[in-house]
């Protein structure tokens, strides 16, 4: 971004790396970096510059449970092999660990909406799961409404530089349809979908996730592989 | 923070898959950014999802780390405090109240108190003492507390206008002294 003038640009870093920008010019100015090489060198300059501000801060042990949580999400398995002693059992804790994710979410589901909104209950629910049968997206729907919610549970590390996620529906008839960028982190979201996007959802039994540019597929269809798939349940 | 040569051995071979390398960079490294990460977001449940998020990202973003970034602490203290920050500001206000953490925090050293640490601390330290009280605190706090603008207003007692002057002087000040 060459229009921004020298003394803007670096004002605009050391907000950012300051953490002063905040909202949706801290959003914008991501954007910014992710396109210009001088930006992100800017604000690479200013973190060398201020963040020696934080070995000022006091020391304090981390707890131990910090170091297990990271252990188990960069190594999922972790877990269950550690009560395994042969690969029948580890087959069956693999299976057992699938199922009861699956039931916990469906059960989740349940309990959510049976508190908070009854009338409007989902009814459909997919599931994304990576190789080892751990849960990345959960994406559920109402057939009636179009209300959709998408929440990600453990899709974080899977996040690449300057590429986004697109969820789309697998109609039975036609081509592909795109129902946007999916959030890596962060709380459940949730839209309504138009009456012409609800109508392809009813004819839809699957949907798929594919790696795209950062703003999504320029064309509409899935340009990038397809990494994922799931099957659309009824509830 | 340990010596930068180590922690650039251990980097190297977390990138090329080494979770024992890893695990001792996260040993050597996380005292002092659980201590940000807690100054930050005040609470001690919120600082340990951070922590845990922010080297998830390490480990899957290890290759991504280059000379450009500065040195190995400072890529991992920006990893950790963006994080921290996107934390603080997803939250409503009124969740980010923990009375027993905040009690603990006033007793820890505050934005005025400084201990000099290392060299880059020095040049750091004697750049932020050519600055006035106000821009200095301004600075700081922004910095080890994660506060926004408003947020500086209250706890200044400054008007808006005022407060993004003091910041925004204070950062061209400290820029020119660093490069002296």
């Amino acid at each position: 971004m060459n229009y921004l003038k020298p003394e803007l640009l670096e004002q605009l870093a050391a907000e950012y790396v300051l953490g002063t920008l905040h909202g949706g010019a801290r959003r914008r100015f991501e954007q910014l970096m992710m396109e210009s090489y001088p930006i992100r060198s800017a604000v690479w300059e200013w973190e060398q510059q201020i963040n020696p501000i934080a070995n000022n801060v006091p020391k304090v042990p981390p707890p131990d449970s910090i170091w297990k949580g990271i252990d188990e999400r960069i190594n999922p398995q972790t877990r269950i092999e550690d009560k395994q002693t042969g690969w029948r059992s580890l087959f069956l804790w693999q299976s057992w660990g699938a199922m009861s994710t699956a039931i916990a979410v469906v059960l989740a589901i349940f309990i959510a909406y049976q508190t908070s909104a009854p009338v409007d209950a989902l009814n459909q629910v997919a599931v994304f799961n990576d190789d080892q049968n751990q849960p990345l997206w959960l994406v559920s729907s109402n057939t009636k409404t179009g209300q959709l919610a998408i929440k990600p549970i453990n899709a974080e590390a899977l996040e690449v530089d300057n590429k986004a996620f697109e969820l789309w529906m697998l109609p039975t008839n036609g081509q592909p349809r795109s129902l946007g960028l999916l959030p890596v982190s962060g709380k459940r979201q949730e839209m309504v979908l138009s009456p012409q996007l609800l109508s392809v959802l009813q004819a839809t039994n699957g949907l798929a996730i594919s790696l795209e540019p950062l703003g999504g597929s320029p064309t509409g269809l899935p340009t990038g592989p397809v990494l994922y798939q799931a099957p659309i349940l009824a509830l | 923070m340990a010596e930068q040569a180590e922690l650039l051995r251990l980097l190297q071979a977390s990138a090329q898959g080494n979770q024992q390398s890893f695990e001792k960079l996260y040993q050597l490294t996380a005292p002092n950014l659980f201590g940000l990460c807690l100054r930050m977001l005040k609470r001690r449940d919120w600082a340990e999802e951070v922590m845990q998020e922010a080297f998830v990202k390490v480990w899957h973003h290890a290759s991504e780390y280059h000379q450009d970034r500065g040195q190995v602490n400072t890529w991992l203290t920006s990893i950790v405090r963006y994080r921290a920050l996107d934390r603080i500001r997803s939250q409503k206000p009124t969740e980010a109240l923990d009375e027993s953490h905040e009690q603990k925090a006033s007793d820890a050293p505050g934005p005025m108190d400084w201990a000099v640490k290392g060299t880059e601390m020095n040049a750091l330290e004697a750049c932020l003492d050519e600055l006035n009280d106000n821009q200095k605190e301004a600075i700081v706090l922004s910095f080890i507390e994660g506060l926004t603008h408003q947020e500086l207003t209250e706890r200044t007692e400054s008007p808006l206008g005022t407060i993004k002057s003091w910041i925004r002087r204070g950062l061209q000040s400290l820029k020119r002294c660093l490069a002296k």
